[in-house]
């Protein structure tokens, strides 16, 4: 069985658009709202993710917050992050947080399935 | 009769008399002060100010050439002429030569009173070259002290430093500052410590409101400069202020000149001069302190303008990131929903019709993001270098992919689009940056050439790689070949043909990040070709 993915985004319409992609890509997916959020999910999930695809500007906690928070936790340390960014220097951003890769908004449904292909971990 | 202050080195008083009876006639109320010792004469010069001075050639304990080593000594320029009973020519020659301006003797004085007239004239036009001469000077000081690379506040206090105590015994500048409903002293030079504390003190205990109306204070409110030639002298009794006065008083501040500091949005501060004792400034004073503070005003006005500007760019980038977000996060959503029910048609069985539909809201969601990319680009790079985040990729291979992006747009407006590229121009660049600048040249030659063949070429041209867009659309004037690569520069009314006028100067932007260039030629038989050149990697260069 392949492992679940997550996606943290705070736009619930673009998170759902994310996990029907992904879900039709054949993936397991669960959402999260922000940072906050998926620290819960990801302590409530039996089986770890593979990939956390994350957006970095949200409310409550950002993707770098939650970026931190996760690395602190062994148990999580070690899940690869792929950041989701509208930023113009989102590969930065990937690089300060020890992302395995960077995706920038807007993005089409082959490049994003082709991305999270690659990172995923087994 | 004119007044006329007199310092006469004499022993005779009858002598003294005859003198003065000559200086009236010539014209002059004379006040006179009667000296024969270099110790009364020094005493008489500390204390007091005199136009002329008139000497004795040989007194008992005094001689005319020892009273002019006195003036000398003091440093002023007071014209002084020798009167004496038996003067030969000898003497007259010393005492000319040891600085008199001209000698008499006693009994021919007819010609007295012009000799003092010229005198006066000369001393003064002498003492108005000095003084333009120092304030040159000066200025020309303040204006190096003021573009100095030091913090602001360092150079007024440099400033203040300028004029004293050449010119005053004080200078001060205040700043407006709204809070506090009137003027902050900033800088002030005196050479006494002692003082210069006492005036720092009240001036933090109270300081100088809008409300008081004198000094610094009315200068604010008027935006008038203001010449007080005595203080004691005033006419209207200053009210509001009274600690203030009584300081200034204790100080003996006699006499003040005061310039307003003007920026764009009125009175930014004042600049005073001030004398302690009974020296009095005049205009000449006025002129130099309003000199001073309109070039302290510039400076003042030109960092408050660069602040504003650091703020506004502060400003711009916050919101392009949040512009940047919010534009995108909606564009992303409907990518992937138009995207997705793509992918669906099929096994969906969705209606020919319907996944037409979808098409178009797919081509015109592309396009909003092609927009949305070039305002925010244009935004962010007009002030700085684009930042590129380069990937090694084939250039022919990215056209390609551009090129096929555009296929179904080019079979709407009824253009063939053909592409030549041999695979295998690899380098390091930022695709995203490169791809919309063919996008740009691609857009832009469907746009201007509908019905007509497009060709798209890439070559290998030595060192770089080489895109080349064909049209054979309404062609470039000659003088707008350079134009259309500004920032929303057009060659065309924007009636006829819409667009932002911002892919080509993107295009060049990129290019040139990249050390390359981009540029544009009319073709011959019409149409325009435009041209993309980018560095390649270096193994690939043969």
């Amino acid at each position: 069985m392949s492992r679940p993915l997550l996606v943290v985004d705070d736009d619930a319409d673009l998170r759902e658009a994310l996990e029907e992609v992904l879900r039709d890509a054949g993936y397991e997916v669960l959402g999260a709202s922000n940072g906050k959020h998926a620290l819960e999910v990801l302590g409530a999930m039996p089986l770890q993710p593979g990939l956390v695809l994350l957006d970095m500007m949200m409310p409550v906690m950002d993707g770098g917050g939650f970026a931190r928070a996760m690395r602190q936790m062994p148990q999580w340390r070690d899940i690869p992050i792929l950041v989701f960014s509208a930023s113009a220097n989102a590969r930065q951003v990937a690089e300060e947080i020890g992302a395995c890769g960077h995706l920038r908004k807007p993005v089409d449904v082959d490049t994003l399935v082709e991305a999270v292909r690659k990172h995923m971990r087994a | 009769m004119r007044p006329l202050r007199v310092l006469v080195v004499e022993d005779n008083p009858d002598d003294e008399a005859l003198v003065l009876l000559e200086l009236r006639r010539g014209g002059f109320r004379p006040e006179a002060l009667r000296v024969q010792t270099a110790e009364a004469m020094r005493e008489a010069l500390a204390g007091g100010a005199f136009d002329v001075i008139l000497s004795d050639f040989s007194m008992p304990a005094f001689t005319a050439l020892e009273a002019l080593k006195v003036l000398q000594e003091t440093g002023r320029d007071i014209p002084f002429i020798v009167v004496s009973g038996s003067i030969g020519e000898y003497e007259a020659v010393d005492a000319m030569r040891a600085g008199a301006r001209d000698y008499f003797a006693k009994d021919r004085l007819v010609r007295l009173g012009a000799a003092v007239e010229r005198e006066l004239a000369e001393a003064r036009a002498r003492r108005e070259r000095a003084r333009s001469e120092l304030d040159r000077t000066l200025l020309a000081l303040a204006s190096e002290v003021l573009t100095e690379p030091e913090d602001l506040d360092e150079r007024l206090r440099r400033l203040v430093w300028l004029p004293v105590p050449r010119v005053a015994d004080w200078c001060t500048l205040r700043l407006y500052e709204k809070g506090l409903g009137g003027l902050r002293l900033v800088a002030l030079a005196h050479p006494e410590p002692a003082r210069a504390a006492r005036m720092w003190e009240v001036d933090q205990r109270s300081p100088l409101t809008v409300d008081m109306d004198f000094g610094p204070a009315r200068v604010l409110s008027t935006g008038e400069s203001e010449l007080v030639e005595d203080a004691l002298a005033r006419p209207r009794p200053v009210t509001h202020a009274s600690e203030y006065v009584q300081v200034l008083r204790e100080l003996g501040f006699r006499s003040a000149v005061h310039a307003p500091l003007r920026g764009r949005s009125g009175v930014l501060g004042v600049l005073s001069l001030a004398m302690d004792g009974p020296r009095r400034l005049g205009p000449e004073d006025l002129s130099f302190a309003e000199e001073l503070a309109r070039r302290a005003g510039l400076v003042l006005e030109n960092t408050r303008l660069f602040r504003e500007v650091q703020d506004a760019v502060r400003l711009r980038d916050e919101f392009l990131t949040v512009a940047a977000h919010e534009l995108r996060t909606p564009l992303t959503t409907l990518r992937l929903q138009l995207g997705s029910l793509l992918h669906h048609a099929n096994e969906d069985q969705l209606a020919p019709e319907l996944v037409t539909r979808v098409e178009r809201s797919m081509r015109q969601v592309l396009r909003l993001g092609t927009l949305v990319e070039s305002l925010l680009d244009v935004s962010r790079l007009t002030s700085a270098e684009p930042s590129l985040s380069p990937e090694r990729f084939d250039l022919a291979e990215a056209v390609r992919a551009v090129v096929e992006r555009y296929a179904a747009e080019a079979e709407g407006v009824g253009c063939e689009l053909r592409v030549s590229a041999r695979p295998g121009l690899w380098g390091r660049w930022d695709r995203a940056r490169v791809e919309q600048a063919v996008a740009a040249l691609v857009s832009n030659a469907l746009k201007f050439g509908p019905g007509r063949p497009v060709e798209v070429e890439v070559t290998r041209e030595g060192p770089v790689g080489r895109v080349q867009v064909l049209d054979r659309g309404i062609g470039i004037p000659e003088e707008q070949l350079e134009r259309i690569f500004e920032r929303f520069g057009r060659a065309v009314s924007s009636r006829s043909y819409g667009g932002l006028g911002l892919g080509l100067y993107l295009a060049r932007r990129a290019a040139e990040a990249h050390g390359g260039r981009a540029w544009a030629q009319t073709r011959e038989g019409g149409g325009a070709r435009f041209t993309l050149e980018l560095p390649l990697e270096k193994e690939e260069r043969a």
